[in-house]
């Protein structure tokens, strides 16, 4: 069986634009599958995050128990500033000699920058 | 929503070493269990409005016998309005209770205090409520990435609270916009002539009067030893003093006997729209009588990254809504004409609440504003911690006293 592209008579203009025509095909269906893709990602994603929400909820009885403020953290918090303070040197610059910090910022999150 | 998968929860974390922190209710102490238990929580709850509605009663009195008529001049130095503001924002902080603030501010009111002071004072509560839920933030500030994440969804309620009365007050200074909303509020649902409406909460607040008109009676007999004006000032020191006991005696008791029902709530508000969180927050924080709680317990959520902040603002807003109810109850401590000043003090919160969930929340530009404010600070504050410290001791220690130092010396 022959198919138009094996035709000898076909113009080897036509058959170049047949093969782009092709390719444009595919590149569209390519598109289609990677957004669909992205998509059931996104869903998958919400729904594990959905389902951490759901777990933590049904922990709501030790949450409310823990809501409150514990002084001490509030204090050495205040320490730390004041150290910081008098050390005249931000969180983020190691002291001399000091490993460097593990916990780095890095940039923020996208769920917390307002849309 | 987000694709950013969340952290292992803290709580979750800890489990293997550390039992899981449960609610107790006091009675415990006596061996109840099951519905005995249930029906002494219930009791519980209804023994503390009593006493609530009492406190704020003995409060209106004392106020009344302190001053005689010239409650104006006591209070001659909030007659600034940013003074009264920042009278409500420390008095909130150093009691962490919004709802003890608005209490006092409508026993006040009842026993001659103007609106037109009551009225920035009630709006500081709303800032100083704000500080709980920061300093429990700060508890965080071990792992940067949760730090941030937690100070941001702990100062999106100190922003949107701050943007409030940036709005309000100016507007309650040149038009009364509160003064008169909430008047003609109280004018329409007390007194004999309103209507139905009237009618049901003239009959509510006559009953509820003549409950708690004996133990109010016998407080004010007990303080009569000294002369006035020393008796009117101890009647509202002990008056206070019972309503932040009170307030968390009822808090103890609600968490353990709502916290099914408030999890149903929030449970059903997952995968939802704005609009429920801010409804699923006003009844959440209905159901324990405590925004602070309600804004705190969300801290190391957010923190965890379980919560986003988009989730959690929501859920602040309507917090503030749900903490008005505690003012509209202690209204009910009065009838007549103190029961209308009253009633009037505690729409004013209700109102300022609503009004600023309206504006702010529902116009896309002003709520942008919080979040983007939350954000910026939670970035820097996670690289310096100084900016949180002083954030925290600017806003509700700083500020408020340097301004009526400042009052005071000019």
């Amino acid at each position: 069986m022959t198919t138009p592209h094996d035709r000898p008579d076909r113009s080897s203009t036509e058959r170049s634009e047949d093969i782009a025509a092709l390719e444009q095909e595919l590149a569209r269906v390519v598109a289609e599958a990677e957004a669909r893709l992205a998509e059931v990602r996104r869903e998958l994603a919400e729904r594990r995050l959905q389902e951490a929400q759901h777990a933590e909820i049904d922990r709501l009885e030790e949450h409310l128990a823990n809501a409150t403020v514990r002084w001490r953290e509030v204090g050495e918090f205040f320490e730390d500033a004041l150290q910081q303070l008098r050390s005249g040197r931000p969180d983020d610059e190691p002291a001399p000699g000091a490993a460097p910090a593990s916990d780095d910022l890095g940039p923020s999150p996208a769920e917390d920058s307002p849309a | 929503m987000t694709d950013v998968v969340p952290q292992t929860s803290l709580t979750a974390a800890n489990d293997a070493q550390v039992e899981p922190k449960r609610l107790r209710s006091p009675f415990e102490r006596f061996g109840l269990t099951g519905r005995p238990l249930r029906t002494a929580n219930w009791l519980g709850v209804v023994a503390g409005v009593y006493v609530l509605i009492t406190a704020v009663e003995l409060i209106g009195s004392g106020f009344k016998a302190s001053t005689g008529s010239a409650a104006e001049d006591l209070f001659a130095f909030a007659s600034n309005p940013f003074v009264a503001l920042m009278v409500g924002v420390l008095f909130t902080a150093a009691t962490q209770s919004s709802s003890t603030t608005t209490s006092v501010t409508v026993g006040l009111v009842a026993g001659g205090l103007p609106i037109e002071i009551a009225i920035p004072m009630l709006m500081g509560a709303n800032i100083g409520t704000t500080l709980t839920n920061t300093l429990v933030s700060l508890g965080m500030a071990r792992d940067r990435e949760s730090f941030r994440r937690a100070f941001s969804a702990a100062t999106v309620h100190d922003f949107f609270n701050l943007l409030a009365v940036a709005i309000f007050l100016p507007l309650e200074m040149a038009f009364g916009l509160l003064q008169r909303a909430s008047s003609w509020l109280a004018a329409s649902t007390s007194g004999g002539d309103g209507g139905f409406v009237a009618t049901a909460f003239s009959a509510v607040g006559t009953a509820v009067d003549t409950v708690t008109e004996p133990l109010a009676n016998l407080l004010e007999a007990g303080t009569s030893f000294l002369p006035d004006p020393w008796h009117g000032v101890l009647m509202i020191v002990l008056g206070i003093g019972l309503i932040l006991g009170v307030i968390n005696w009822l808090g103890r008791l609600l968490k353990v006997l709502m916290v099914g029902k408030a999890a149903e709530m929030l449970h059903a508000s997952v995968g939802r729209g704005p609009i429920s969180g801010v409804a699923s927050g006003a009844a959440v924080t209905m159901m324990v009588q405590s925004s602070s709680t309600t804004t705190s317990l969300m801290i190391p959520l957010a923190g965890s990254g379980t919560f986003s902040l988009k989730q959690v603002y929501p859920f602040t807003v309507g917090a503030n809504i749900g903490t008005t109810i505690t003012a509209l109850i202690a209204a009910f401590a009065f009838t007549g004409a103190e029961g209308e000043l009253a009633l009037q003090a505690a729409f004013v919160h209700v109102l300022f609440n609503v009004f600023a969930a309206l504006v702010i929340f529902g116009l896309p530009l002003l709520r942008q504003v919080p979040l983007r404010g939350a954000v910026w600070l939670g970035d820097v504050a996670a690289t310096n911690k100084l900016w949180a410290a002083g954030w925290v001791l600017g806003v509700f220690v700083g500020v408020p006293m340097a301004l009526i130092a400042l009052t005071a010396v000019l």
